[in-house]
């Protein structure tokens, strides 16, 4: 009887809510990608603050639990998704997602090996608008003077499956304006870079790269897809003043998500120490002198939200990503 | 000129003699060396290792350790060129084609002495180039566009093959043979999967590290095994002393054109993001047997010492210029400095035409502590080259055992991926036919890292040309580049006809 | 042109040609531009593979090629050599990396190479020391644990 009574309280205390103990051990950010990019410069920053977040709740010495950076690059993104989505969901494995990017196969409806929608989503650390840029001392002025250009426009892209190019596809069907891609540029630098060589015409970039690669002024921003153009780019237009405000919901968002089935207790103080690290006041001066916006969320809940409606938004044109 | 600044460029240098800069200095640089050494790991490696160290560092630490582990691989790859045929890093492959032959013939520390002279001097060269370009290092990326790329990949896959000599049909086999290994995978710009068979493996291809280790390293041993005894045929251990290797580093000063040639070609094809070191390293090679005397050109492939200082002064140059797109637009030159633009950006930097104007003493820090790394490199070379040539007198039943082991582990440390050891193994068994069959080796990681960017840039020649590829003959740099190519192979075909005609006549 | 059939070469040219046909047939099915390399590639290997077997690629003097050829082991060395490195994967991937190291130089030295049992073991250990203390510790590179471990674990 004894021993029974044993066992059940055994029972009851295996099945208590790992969330009191957390973390356990390391934790482990997935980055989809190879070092030196975007989101992995971007996920090795905040990484020391969800530490400090991590240490300060549970009272653990900082040096015991560390927040580890893994990067798992191949197959663009969809490795390290599948590796995820098969994690225990006790919040020690989480990863960096690329929105759209990674929703593409949803967006398709093809099938990738993991459910973008399945996961436990977290929090946004970063993400951005899009703008549409030529060479400042090009043929091109306006954004209508690129509508008027007799065929169609040459867009050098880095390949079909980036945001950037669902950002051009989208923009262009948009306003019926034909547009051959010159894929192969290996990040956003060489493709913007290639706009101003004269190898294209016009391409798109998220609005803080614009402003980081633009520090020179080798480049006009002729349009800004967002409800009110950053000062920076004095002189673009934006969906509202070419009819088409829907543009603005055009955007690359850097989300975290853990594998399905968190306990929401759980998500809450990831979430939590996200926010914790995305507004920590050395994140948001790195920011702003690098201009890699950061932005994050007070709850799972919006977090969801807000990545659902990007999808949605974009599977609206799934005929026009299907080649 | 602004960027010439006397101030900040001697500050800098007075930075790198304060205590702990040198301490990051030669940290970085021993780590550098080592990863370099082994085969699997290398400068990539190391420098993405470094990332969580650096972030808790100031700039200037993190720029002068980076600096120590980036000049510094290419020196460490060129030992296990020379002993093992087995280069360290991919651009080291160029050295093995006369670096193991001495080694054979029981010269390891002469040709270990002049790769790592050769490498101090061409890194030296390559940054005073460097410094020579920075004020116009926008027009330079500027001028080379995917056009360029193309014929550039061309004319490296082309030299190459002719660098074999009389086997230039069957290098260009394996070379082919490359291009079709380097095509399997999904084809980032058509979604398309070739080669693939439904193996999620090769959803991404062939990993170059994995694959190279196989054909080079592992074929080696599967053959030294073979063959018994050591790597040394001939010649006594003895004979490698501190005397042989000064001679060796005194070879490069002796040879100062070679030298100066192999750091120029280093700079400027270093500065051409994606095409890289190991490319700048075999047409430095090229361009030496091709510009030799007929006489000498037999002995190319034999022992020509020649034949170690062209492309090691070439692959430690390349640093110097892989710096000019990466800090000028961002564009990463190599992969090493891919890693190393995430370390400027996490440090707050903002690489663009602006780093120059915005972090001017970071920049020149940097230039003074790759300078420095170059030489420290060297000189730790140097100094332990005696010791470690007599490797080449080590015998196969226990060198063979150790070799694979760190081969192996570096192979599957690079993803974690079992598989990986075992696409180790399999390009061993085929590099190893290759080899016994006397098809030289050397072309397959060049096609292996050019073709996919001869592809890639074909196809966007023909979409910024509209179809056609009238575009080459428009641009004046595509014809020049285009010229090269006809150059070499006439020059080098005409050596060939000229010394079969003299063969003849003494028949 | 003499044209001589390369008997010694038959070995892998013959499935080299094969490699060739092969690629050529599944690669010209892909589309227009995934097609290009494999399709060029294929056809310039096929191309210089039939000039080789044909022996028309004869640069190479008879004396320079007999002189390599006895240079080299015999076959059943190599086969010996193929299979007993295929042993050591083998063993990684059942037991480990590092274990299988440490097995493996131990039975090369001291089985093959007539080392003393000291020498053998000694070295061994001393490299399955370095190779954990390098990669395990300093690199925190966790290495492959063997099959049984790693799936079941």
């Amino acid at each position: 009887m004894r021993f029974l009574t044993a066992l059940v309280a055994l029972g009851l205390i295996a099945s208590a809510p790992a969330q009191a103990a957390f973390p356990e051990k390391d934790i482990e950010i997935v980055i989809p990608y190879g070092p030196g990019g975007g989101f992995d410069t971007l996920t090795r920053k905040l990484a020391p603050y969800i530490e400090e977040y991590f240490a300060k709740k549970t009272g653990k010495n900082f040096n015991n639990i560390k927040v580890v950076p893994k990067n798992m690059p191949g197959a663009s993104g969809k490795k390290a998704a599948v590796y995820t989505s098969k994690q225990k969901p006790d919040g020690h494995t989480v990863q960096i997602f690329n929105i759209p990017g990674h929703g593409l196969p949803y967006i398709q409806g093809k099938d990738a090996g993991y459910d973008i929608t399945g996961y436990s989503w977290l929090n946004r650390v970063g993400g951005d608008g899009y703008v549409v840029i030529v060479a400042n001392d090009g043929p091109y002025k306006t954004f209508q003077d690129l509508l008027d250009k007799s065929g169609d426009l040459k867009i050098p892209e880095q390949g079909p499956g980036s945001t950037s190019n669902m950002a051009n596809k989208i923009t262009w069907a948009t306003f019926n304006k034909g547009g051959e891609y010159i894929y192969g540029y290996k990040s956003s630098r060489d493709y913007s870079t290639a706009v101003l060589r004269g190898d294209g015409d016009v391409t798109m970039l998220a609005a803080g790269s614009a402003k980081r690669y633009n520090k020179a002024g080798d480049f006009r921003i002729v349009a800004h897809w967002a409800d009110e153009v950053d000062p920076a780019f004095a002189g673009a237009v934006n969906g509202n003043d070419v009819g088409h405000p829907e543009l603005h919901d055009l955007g690359l968002l850097r989300m975290i998500a853990g594998p399905a089935g968190m306990d929401p207790e759980l998500m809450k103080t990831w979430n939590e120490a996200l926010a914790y690290a995305v507004n920590h006041p050395d994140i948001q001066a790195w920011s702003a002198k690098t201009g890699n916006p950061v932005l994050a969320y007070d709850s799972p809940e919006k977090t969801k939200d807000v990545l659902m409606k990007n999808l949605g938004y974009f599977k609206q044109f799934s005929k026009i990503f299907a080649n | 000129m602004e960027a010439l600044d006397l101030a900040v460029i001697g500050d800098a240098w007075l930075r790198l003699f304060e205590l702990d800069s040198l301490f990051y200095l030669v940290a970085g640089t021993l780590i550098g060396l080592i990863f370099g050494v082994l085969p699997g790991l290398g400068g990539t490696t190391a420098l993405a290792l470094m990332i969580p160290f650096s972030m808790s560092m100031d700039a200037g630490d993190a720029i002068i350790l980076m600096a120590g582990v980036m000049g510094v691989a290419p020196t460490s790859g060129a030992v296990t060129a020379i002993l093992l045929n087995t280069p360290g890093t991919a651009p080291n492959a160029a050295t093995t084609l006369d670096g193991y032959p001495l080694a054979q013939q029981g010269k390891a520390g002469f040709a270990i002495g002049a790769a790592a002279a050769a490498s101090g001097l061409g890194g030296i060269i390559g940054i005073i180039f460097l410094i020579a370009m920075v004020p116009i290092t926008r027009e330079i990326v500027l001028m080379f566009a995917p056009t360029e790329f193309l014929l550039l990949a061309v004319l490296g896959l082309v030299t190459v093959s002719l660098s074999t000599g009389k086997k230039f049909v069957k290098s260009l086999i394996v070379g082919l043979f490359g291009l079709i290994i380097a095509s399997v995978g999904y084809h980032e710009v058509t979604g398309e999967e070739r080669f693939t068979f439904g193996i999620d493996y090769l959803w991404d291809g062939f990993k170059l590290v994995p694959v190279m280790i196989g054909f080079f390293a592992v074929s080696e041993m599967i053959n030294l095994w073979a063959k018994r005894g050591s790597v040394a045929a001939s010649g006594e251990m003895e004979a490698i002393n501190l005397r042989q290797v000064l001679q060796g580093c005194l070879e490069p000063i002796k040879r100062w054109k070679v030298l100066l040639r192999g750091s120029a070609i280093g700079t400027g094809v270093g500065a051409l993001p994606g095409v890289g070191g190991t490319v700048a390293a075999f047409m430095a090679y090229t361009i030496a047997v091709t510009t030799a005397k007929p006489s000498e050109r037999d002995s190319f492939g034999k022992g020509n010492i020649v034949g170690v200082i062209a492309p090691e002064s070439a692959n430690n140059a390349k640093e110097g210029g892989a710096l000019v797109p990466t800090l000028a637009f961002g564009i990463p030159g190599s992969a090493e400095m891919a890693v190393f633009l995430s370390v400027l950006v996490l440090h707050g930097m903002v690489p663009g035409p602006t780093i120059m104007t915005e972090s001017l003493d970071i920049i020149w820090i940097l230039i003074a502590a790759a300078a420095a790394s170059g030489v420290i490199a060297s000189v730790i070379t140097i100094s332990a080259a005696s010791s470690i040539a007599k490797l080449t007198f080590v015998d196969s039943r226990t060198l063979v055992p150790i070799v694979l082991a760190f081969a192996m582990i570096g192979s599957y440390s690079l993803d974690n991926e079992i598989y990986d050891v075992f696409t180790t193994l399999v390009f061993g068994f085929v590099g190893f036919i290759f080899m016994r069959f006397g098809f030289p080796r050397i072309a397959f990681p060049l096609a292996i890292v050019l073709g996919p960017l001869m592809e890639t840039s074909y196809f966007q020649t023909l979409r910024i040309g509209d179809g056609t590829l009238s575009i080459l003959f428009d641009r004046p740099q595509s014809i020049v580049i285009m010229l090269l190519i006809v150059g070499c192979v006439a020059y080098y075909l005409k050596g060939f006809f000229t010394s079969s005609e003299d063969k003849e006549k003494s028949a | 042109m003499k044209i001589r059939l390369d008997q010694d070469g038959l070995l892998l040219l013959l499935p080299l040609t094969a490699f060739a046909v092969g690629t050529l047939y599944i690669g010209s099915n892909y589309g227009p531009v995934s097609s290009f390399i494999p399709f060029w590639a294929s056809i310039f290997m096929l191309i210089t593979c039939l000039f080789v077997l044909l022996g028309m690629d004869k640069q190479v003097d008879d004396e320079e090629h007999h002189a390599a050829k006895k240079e080299q082991s015999d076959n059943h060395n190599v086969i010996a050599s193929a299979l007993w490195i295929t042993v050591y994967v083998v063993m990684a991937y059942v037991v480990g990396m590092i274990p299988a190291a440490v097995a493996f130089t131990f039975f090369s030295m001291y089985f093959f190479g007539g080392k003393k049992l000291l020498m053998a073991a000694g070295t061994s250990v001393v490299l399955g020391l370095i190779l954990f203390g390098l990669f395990e510790f300093i690199l925190e590179k966790e290495l492959y644990k063997g099959v049984f471990i790693e799936e079941y674990f």
